[in-house]
């Protein structure tokens, strides 16, 4: 089958390249012809055979660029779908070439499957391409062919016929899709991640997450995780945070938190919860759900790609100028969707001697 | 007679709670430390329930509001179970909130999914 395509493609060029005016002498020029074979891989030899055909038959003062341009324009296009643009409802997708308007539902839809596997998805958008081009339905003012910014698509792919009916010969059958993962990839976070040093993703700050502390003393450097010591309080502070896809719906994805105090003794007594586990969220009476503690932002940057979803915590032990304390708690920050969960750990011991903060280790 | 006595220690009991200071704070709120005066409340059992719901009424400090929800959870008994789904809601509509508002919210969060559960 690959030798036939590669046949074929062969002595249905050649034509192209007979009819080819003067000003389309350097279709034979290196770059051009690296972009056109760059094309077929990533649409396909039927769709640029009709291309060509197309450019030869009843285009032939055009120059073969056009094809070419097709493909950087095409490259850019996949580029776009890989950056990590939200595609929920009313966001905008894409850039202001042209095509930037709010998604709809069947373009969200393209966005979402073209994102849950990065690296093939390239490959997955120019099979949606294909469809697009073999089988054109009406249009009206629908942008739901190719999005091409810069020349007129008709210069580039095969029209419909006249008033955009459906094709007399139905397209051939697309060849099935790989059958999806058994859990897809908005059923699960992609990672769950903590900052204990530096600044905060997202532009954030402890007072963010909680406002109603801001300034009261409840913790230090609010801006950037690690260790802190406001003299009658040793913590830390600590930004914890999911990627999801960003097509994925961020109200199908929960916080939890877990906390188990391994070593909790004051002045030298057991205290009543040392080797427990609580439900740390449950426990704290903030509503895990919704802004100030959920705070959910683009990633990008320092960020995962993707949509974040995050939370901060400034465990903390307090003392006075007599405390003996001992105190070590493990953490696991979990952000869960309906397929599973992603979940990190992280620790905190503190020793505090006649007053003194001996030690304040966060990991 | 009996009842007042009993109603006294309680008060007693929640006066020396009212003195407790946290040692742990996490997620901005702060913990309850088990004082051996909640264990003496649990020990007085049920019985106290309808003083302690009494006492959390009205303007009763927030500390003392967030042991209260402790110590009911501690002894389960299901009557408590609407009164803290109302004093929850009390603490989570006030407009502006302080860490005790959260300790008590907190409370009542563990008490009621506790409860709950015997109910089911």
């Amino acid at each position: 089958m690959p030798t036939f395509a590669r046949t074929s493609k062969t002595s249905r060029q050649a034509p192209s390249v007979k009819t080819a005016s003067p000003a389309r002498t350097h279709f034979g020029h290196s770059r051009d012809v690296n972009k056109i074979v760059q094309l077929q891989r990533t649409i396909g030899n039927q769709a640029v055979l009709r291309l060509l055909e197309a450019n030869g038959s009843g285009e032939k003062e055009r120059s073969t660029n056009d094809i070419a341009r097709f493909g950087q324009q095409f490259s850019r296009m996949a580029a776009h779908t890989t950056t990590p643009m939200s595609v929920h409802p009313g966001v905008a997708t894409g850039t202001s070439g042209g095509y930037g308007e709010p998604a709809t539902g069947i373009e969200a839809n393209r966005g979402r499957s073209a994102a849950h596997d990065p690296p093939p998805m390239v490959h997955d958008f120019g099979a949606l391409r294909l469809l697009s081009i073999r089988a054109p339905v009406a249009r009206g003012g629908s942008h739901a062919d190719i999005p091409v910014a810069g020349a007129p698509e008709e210069q580039i792919v095969d029209q419909p016929p006249a008033g955009g009916a459906t094709p007399a010969t139905p397209a051939p059958a697309a060849p099935a899709a790989p059958a999806p993962p058994a859990s897809d990839s908005c059923a699960q976070a992609r990672s769950m991640n903590k900052v204990t040093s530096g600044a905060f993703l997202g532009g954030l700050t402890m007072d963010s997450y909680y406002p109603d502390l801001a300034g009261a003393g409840f913790y230090g450097h609010p801006g950037t995780g690690g260790t802190f010591d406001t003299g009658d309080r040793a913590g830390a502070n600590v930004q914890l945070y999911g990627a999801i896809a960003s097509p994925c719906l961020p109200d199908q994805f929960h916080l939890e938190q877990t906390v188990t105090r391994t070593r909790f003794r004051v002045n030298g007594a057991v205290q009543p919860d040392e080797g427990q586990t609580h439900d740390d969220i449950a426990k704290s009476g903030r509503d895990a759900t919704h802004s100030p503690f959920r705070q959910e932002f683009l990633g990008g940057g320092t960020a995962p790609l993707g949509y974040i979803i995050s939370m901060a915590d400034p465990p903390s032990t307090g003392y006075n100028a007599t405390s003996n304390i001992e105190h070590d708690r493990s953490f696991v920050t979990s952000l869960v969707g309906s397929g599973g969960r992603k979940s990190v750990n992280w620790s905190l011991s503190t020793r505090i001697v006649n007053g003194a903060v001996t030690s304040n280790v966060l990991t | 007679m009996e009842s007042l006595t009993l109603a006294d220690q309680v008060d007693s009991l929640l006066s020396e709670l009212d003195a407790a200071e946290p040692v742990s704070f996490d997620l901005g709120t702060p913990e309850l430390p088990e004082l051996d005066a909640v264990h003496q409340l649990v020990a007085m059992g049920t019985a106290i329930v309808p003083h302690l719901l009494e006492c959390a009424q009205g303007n009763a400090p927030k500390k003392r509001v967030a042991y209260i929800a402790m110590v009911l959870n501690q002894l389960g008994d299901v009557r408590a179970l609407a009164p803290l789904l109302d004093l929850r809601a009390h603490h989570q509509q006030r407009e502006i909130k302080d860490e005790w508002d959260y300790a008590v919210i907190g409370q009542c969060d563990l008490a009621i999914e506790q409860l709950q559960g015997k109910t089911r």
